[in-house]
């Protein structure tokens, strides 16, 4: 191992939060960083020392918070760390990020700072016999990987894609104590004010916006779908069906999911007595977790589903409704009355 | 016996004579400024671009077959007879008019038994023309038929006729009443008339002299209405009938060159005089496939908009709207069912076209095009893809230079579309087994630009057919066959002048398959347990007038397939054309779904069509276990005998 | 107020593609060794959006002539001018060289405000948007599915976790990187196209920006070293198993291929139900499925 090696020293910069993403960025930069630990900072308000004190655990060597006086702007935190980085002596930085919303933005501003190189949404990153990085990032729509080299010497930006690295044990390290220091944000774009926050109503929002959807398929029937609304409901979800329900008048033609309506991608899909023609599959192609009750064995979405259960879709549909009202501790108003005049 | 006559200007004084002239001229008169404010504004009209020469010889054989044989009209037997008799009965009293006339002018031949049989057969005229119109006010006012109005117009313009029917027979029997010769007991309607009038102690010169007064009021009223209602089309249709060899029906003219993209564009003189000919009969609308899936589209409207657009001088797309124009597919049943064979869809697609100018297009259209442009298919297939269908066939690809007997033009549909691939290898395998010579493009194919042309795009389409020519122009081939009745379409009528070019020697597969069964190269269709019922597609029976190919090779030993109500010319569209496999109107319900409905009334277990875009809308209204849909090819590569040389591959399976 | 589109074509990536040699980004391709060229989705949104926004739009590129197409159809989509920047130095930059050159042109150009899709073609990260913004000491948003002009700022609202959207006051000059789907774009009719190729567009070279093809060399940071088919990459896991059912064999394989929530890896197979088939007594079954929904964190 050449001297100049041991002089990189590995950076990552923490989210507020410092969860997962953060971890998982800490566990490369570990491998990064041997011999040596890396170093984590972060930039903010006093109080996100607490989040950085379990770090230690996780074989960060240094503990740096850079102090605002509010949250950051990712602006502000890529010149704060930049200017620390450098400040502290170091020569041909890495820096590992978590590749978000937020840690993109400050990945920018460090590699512009640090006349950096730049390699964004990484599923891995290590060092290569000459002391540059070898670093693999998946590209062209997700469908290849693409293996880039930075020289050695040359300071590096990488953001880590969330959930590509896992975390893994902490260790039994001795804990670090967070050093403070004043954050350097000089020039940089303050945050964005905000005006105002719009909670989505899952009765109107978009499907395509939908984080969660119950859908209803030619099984359920024309009443069948009154049931799905207090469900969806309860869940917090927006209803939506298959061509079919559309097809007969049950649902309007904006609630359809599938290649000829709405390509959806909600967290999670409910579907109930939908068959799974693939125009529908298609459309709910970017689901992130499905589940499927249907009473025909045969049924493609079955297969597609993360869970699968085989059974009449009216009474699973009538006990999740009661288990649900039973957790929330009251009774939920149904969306469509007409109430039973006493 | 040279009494036997009669006294034209009996009982009219001097006065009312002249008043007749000065009346029938004012009501002509009325007529005529109308008539040639119309005439002017459609010579004002847009050109419709290149056109063949007009001959007049088969003009005027055109006008004179129509209009005498009524075959149009007497596609609704009611209405044709209707107006059989009404419009003889018309003719005989105006030349019965004309000929007392000449007698009373000229030479005063209407004496003797040539006045006997002359009234005799006025009466007979004058009873043909009350029947016919009493039949078709009865027609209007029992609401049997939905597609005829019930307007004042309407009904008024039928009580006038009426009147003058009955003033007429009634002014006969007035004079009749009062000079009772013998002789005219051969007039009889005005005789039995007359002794009702006798009876009923009316009779007299009085009476008669007010009724000729008010059966020439009548007149004049009906020759000033002539310009100003649909009894225009007296005077129009000859000339509309005239003039429609000009265009073939159903054909786009190019549109018009460099036009300033976002104004309105001028009608045609031949969108001008369709919309001064109609008379609002509404067969049009009575046989739109959208329409009838209740989309907004009403192809009568859309005419009357455009008499309304004319009249007012406003430019049409004021008066239509864009989802009017979006649901057209373009089939050309309304120019087929018009009695005039007035144009509808040309109207709409210039619509389209200034909407395309304007990117006023929705999304699955708007990718269809991009993908048209992007990668030469409005599917989004890669090019490379569009041999995959032939994996296992062994068919040969022409190369550049290359020459073959047959080339064979597979289309987008037919290499992209899971339905289009089995009528393509079924295609294939037929060609193999009969020993033709032929070889196909591959990847070479890009679209003929049929989807861009009838959605507006007139400059993609221009380019597409550019590319296709120049692909052709770099091999070699006696004749080409292709399955998909849209490309057929676009080879044979609108590739040569797109790009400049000659005609393209295009066959359909029917037609091929058709030939290679009649001689004896193909065996033919076995029969089997199946019912088989033929769509015809609208590209093919009715824009370009093949109705007997398909039938003849789906022909059996025990006879040919069941037909539709709506069969042949009279087909009923699948919902593709016009670009509607990517164009969407969401109101009512599928156009496809309709057809369906009326193939499953027939009782057939499978439907054969002719073109993978009617194969796959019609299989998307299918269930399982439903009636099947099947092109023509995959059901006689079925009754080719195991072991003919289909290329390599096992028979195929029901798909 | 004058904005500036940032416009790219390049693969399409929507389409399964093929290497043809293991090598730098000449060997990727699509199905038969074609190269479908398309303009990103993103970029056509951005365009509408400008065109909404601004009275005069701008939209530049950075390619060689066969771009001439891409900036046909933004002029035929409305944009007031297109400029396409070029130079043989431009052909193998990394992210943060080509962020210099497009910095360099916005300063030239001097607009109010860049909008840009949120993500690219082969990139797919939003990086660049991000990195202009950082050398112009502009504040970037992205995300953005609604784009306004008020009196002297702007609001750009955009999406948030769980459906919800935040409106943020936004002021000039900025940069802006829209949703793909936050609008339709509209379609350029081929007739619109060809008459604004006739137009025509600007032309700028290396010099017209105050660089030099050696300054862009030298900004290169990265090198593309291979493209390659994705593999499964071990993931790290802590050594207690989770709460929860025992994890299937499925669920590992998941585990194994990674690629994490942001883009499944779509060449791979449909992975199977994590637990099987589930039958029986309706009640049983809502109970399995309301332990589901605990254990992934839905209720």
């Amino acid at each position: 191992m050449s001297g100049s090696q041991s002089l990189t020293p590995v950076w990552v910069v923490a989210e507020a939060e410092a969860g997962e993403p953060t971890l998982e960025a800490l566990g490369e930069a570990l491998e990064l960083a041997r011999p040596s630990a890396p170093g984590v900072v972060a930039v903010g308000p006093p109080e996100t020392r607490e989040a950085l004190a379990p770090l230690a655990r996780h074989g960060a060597a240094r503990l740096v918070l850079l102090r605002t006086p509010g949250a950051a702007s990712p602006a502000e935190v890529g010149c704060a760390v930049a200017a620390w980085v450098t400040a502290d002596g170091a020569h041909a930085p890495i820096a590992l990020l978590p590749h978000t919303r937020h840690g993109l933005g400050v990945a920018a501003h460090l590699t512009v700072r640090l006349d950096a190189a730049l390699a964004p949404d990484a599923v891995g990153v290590r060092r290569d016999a000459d002391g540059g990085l070898e670093i693999t990032r998946p590209a062209y729509g997700d469908r290849l990987y693409a293996t880039v080299r930075v020289p050695a010497d040359t300071p590096a930006v990488v953001t880590l894609r969330p959930g590509a690295l896992g975390v893994g044990p902490p260790t039994a390290a001795a804990p670090v104590t967070v050093e403070e220091w004043p954050a350097a944000t000089g020039g940089a774009p303050a945050a964005l004010r905000v005006r105002r926050v719009v909670a989505a109503d899952p009765r109107t929002v978009d499907l395509r916006d939908a984080e969660r959807i119950v859908a209803g398929g030619r099984g359920v029937g024309p009443d069948g779908f009154r049931q799905l609304e207090v469900l969806a409901d309860l869940l917090g979800a927006a209803v939506g069906g298959s061509r079919v329900a559309v097809d007969l008048g049950w649902i309007p033609w904006e609630r359809q999911i599938g290649q000829s309506g709405r390509a959806v991608a909600p967290e999670l899909y409910l579907a109930f007595g939908i068959s799974g023609a693939s125009q529908h599959i298609a459309g709910i192609e970017r689901a992130r977790t499905v589940i499927a009750v249907n009473a025909d064995r045969t049924a493609p979405l079955l297969g597609r589903a993360q869970l699968a259960a085989l059974a009449d879709w009216r009474p699973v549909a009538e006990a999740l409704i009661e288990r649900l009202q039973a957790r929330r501790g009251e009774r939920a108003r149904p969306r469509v009355s007409p109430r039973v005049s006493p | 016996m040279s009494d036997v006559t009669r006294i034209v200007w009996w009982n009219v004084p001097q006065w009312l004579a002249t008043l007749l002239y000065v009346g029938t001229a004012a009501g002509l008169a009325v007529s005529a400024l109308a008539l040639a404010r119309h005439a002017r504004t459609v010579f004002h009209g847009r050109p419709i671009g290149p056109a063949p020469a007009f001959r007049l010889g088969p003009a005027v054989g055109r006008v004179l077959a129509d209009v005498l044989s009524h075959r149009r009209l007497l596609e609704d037997r009611g209405a044709g007879w209707a107006h059989a008799l009404l419009f003889y009965g018309f003719l005989g009293l105006f030349i019965g008019t004309c000929l007392v006339f000449v007698h009373d002018r000229v030479v005063p031949f209407l004496v003797g038994p040539t006045y006997l049989i002359f009234s005799f057969l006025l009466e007979w005229a004058g009873l043909a023309f009350l029947t016919g119109v009493g039949w078709a006010a009865a027609r209007r006012l029992t609401g049997g038929t939905p597609r005829l109005e019930r307007s004042g117009v309407a009904l008024g313009i039928l009580a006038l006729l009426g009147a003058i029917g009955v003033t007429g027979f009634l002014l006969e029997a007035a004079r009749i009443a009062v000079t009772d010769p013998p002789f005219e007991a051969w007039s009889f309607v005005g005789w039995t008339l007359a002794r009702a009038l006798r009876a009923g102690g009316v009779a007299g010169v009085a009476l008669h002299r007010a009724l000729w007064g008010i059966h020439a009021a009548l007149c004049w009223l009906f020759f000033g209405l002539i310009g100003a209602t649909v009894l225009r089309h007296m005077v129009a249709a000859p000339v509309q009938l005239a003039l429609r060899q000009l265009r073939a029906p159903g054909r786009l003219a190019p549109s018009a060159p460099d036009p300033a993209p976002l104004e309105p564009r001028r009608l045609t003189w031949a969108q001008l005089l369709d919309a001064a000919t109609c008379v609002r009969c509404g067969r049009c609308t009575a046989v739109c496939p959208a329409t009838a899936a209740g989309k907004p589209l009403d192809p009568r409207r859309v005419v009357q908009a455009t008499l309304q657009a004319m009249r007012e001088e406003r430019p049409l797309e004021t008066l239509v709207s864009p989802e009017e124009a979006w649901s057209c597919t373009t089939c050309a049943a309304c120019v087929r069912a018009c009695p005039f064979e007035i144009e509808v869809l040309d109207k709409l697609v210039d619509l389209r076209r200034a909407l395309v100018e304007r990117g006023a297009v929705d999304a699955a259209t708007t990718r269809a095009l991009e993908a048209t442009i992007e990668r030469g298919n409005p599917f989004g297939g890669v090019p490379a893809d569009r041999v995959a269908w032939a994996a296992d066939l062994g068919v040969r690809v022409l190369r550049p230079g290359e020459a073959t007997d047959v080339l064979y033009w597979v289309g987008c549909a037919g290499a992209f579309d899971p339905h289009g691939r089995r009528i393509t290898r079924a295609t294939a395998r037929l060609l193999h087994a009969a020993g033709v010579d032929f070889a196909i493009l591959g990847s070479a194919e890009t679209c003929t630009g049929d989807p861009a042309r009838r959605i507006g795009d007139e400059t993609a389409f221009r380019e597409a057919a550019g590319r296709v020519a120049g692909t052709l122009g770099g091999v070699r081939f006696q004749r080409l066959v292709t399955h998909c009745a849209h490309c057929f379409h676009v080879f044979r009528n609108e590739l040569a002048p797109a790009a400049d070019g000659a005609a393209v020697p295009a066959v359909h597969h029917t037609q091929l398959l058709a030939e290679l069964v009649r001689a004896g190269r193909l065996a033919p269709r076995a029969v089997t347990g199946e019912t088989v019922t033929l769509h015809d597609p609208c590209y093919l029976a009715r824009h370009n007038g093949e109705i007997a190919a398909p039938r003849a090779v789906l022909a059996t030993g025990s006879g040919g397939p069941a037909d539709m109500p709506r069969s042949g010319e009279r087909t009923f569209c699948c919902g593709a054309g016009g670009g509607g496999a990517w164009v969407e109107v969401r109101q009512g319900s599928r156009i496809a779904a309709l057809r369906m409905a009326e193939a499953r009334e027939t009782g057939a277990s499978v439907v054969a069509t002719a073109c993978p875009f009617c194969a796959l809308m019609l299989a998307g209204e299918t269930q399982p276990g439903d009636i099947a849909v099947r092109d023509v090819a995959e059901l006689l590569w079925e009754s080719q005998p195991a072991g003919a040389a289909g290329g390599g591959g096992t028979r195929p399976e029901r798909s | 107020m004058i904005a500036l589109v940032l416009v790219h074509e390049g693969l399409d990536v929507s389409t399964d593609l093929e290497i043809t040699e293991p090598g730098p980004s000449g060997g990727v391709r699509h199905r038969g060794g074609d190269r479908i060229v398309v303009t990103a989705r993103a970029d056509r949104t951005a365009l509408e959006w400008a065109l909404a926004l601004a009275n005069r739009t701008v939209a530049l590129t950075v390619g060689p002539l066969d771009s001439a197409a891409l900036l046909a159809w933004a002029l035929g989509r409305g944009a007031t001018e297109a400029v396409r920047v070029w130079d043989e130095a431009l052909d193998e930059l990394d992210l943060v060289a080509m962020a210099r050159v497009l910095a360099a042109a916005v300063r030239r150009i001097a607009p109010d405000v860049v909008v840009a899709g949120e993500r690219g073609l082969a990139g797919a990260t939003g990086a660049i948007p991000a990195l202009v913004a950082a050398h112009l000491g502009w504040p970037c948003v992205d995300g953005a599915i609604r784009l306004a002009r008020e009196e002297n700022e702007m609001v750009v609202e955009r999406r948030l976790r769980g459906g919800r959207r935040e409106e943020l006051a936004v002021p000039w000059p900025a940069v802006v990187a829209v949703a793909a789907d936050s609008v339709e774009p509209r379609y350029v009719s081929v007739g619109a196209r060809r008459a604004a190729a006739r137009r025509g567009h600007e032309t700028w070279s290396l010099a017209d920006l105050g660089l030099t093809p050696g300054t862009v060399r030298g900004a290169v940071r990265l090198r593309l070293d291979r493209v390659d088919w994705p593999r499964p990459r071990p993931r790290r896991t802590a050594a207690r198993a989770p709460a929860g059912p025992a994890r299937s064999a499925a669920d590992r394989l998941r585990q194994l291929v990674g690629g994490g929530s942001a883009g499944a890896n779509r060449s791979a197979p449909a992975t199977p139900p994590a637990s099987g088939l589930v039958e029986g007594d309706p009640r049983a079954v809502a109970d399995r499925i309301m332990a589901f929904l605990e254990q992934q964190g839905f209720v």
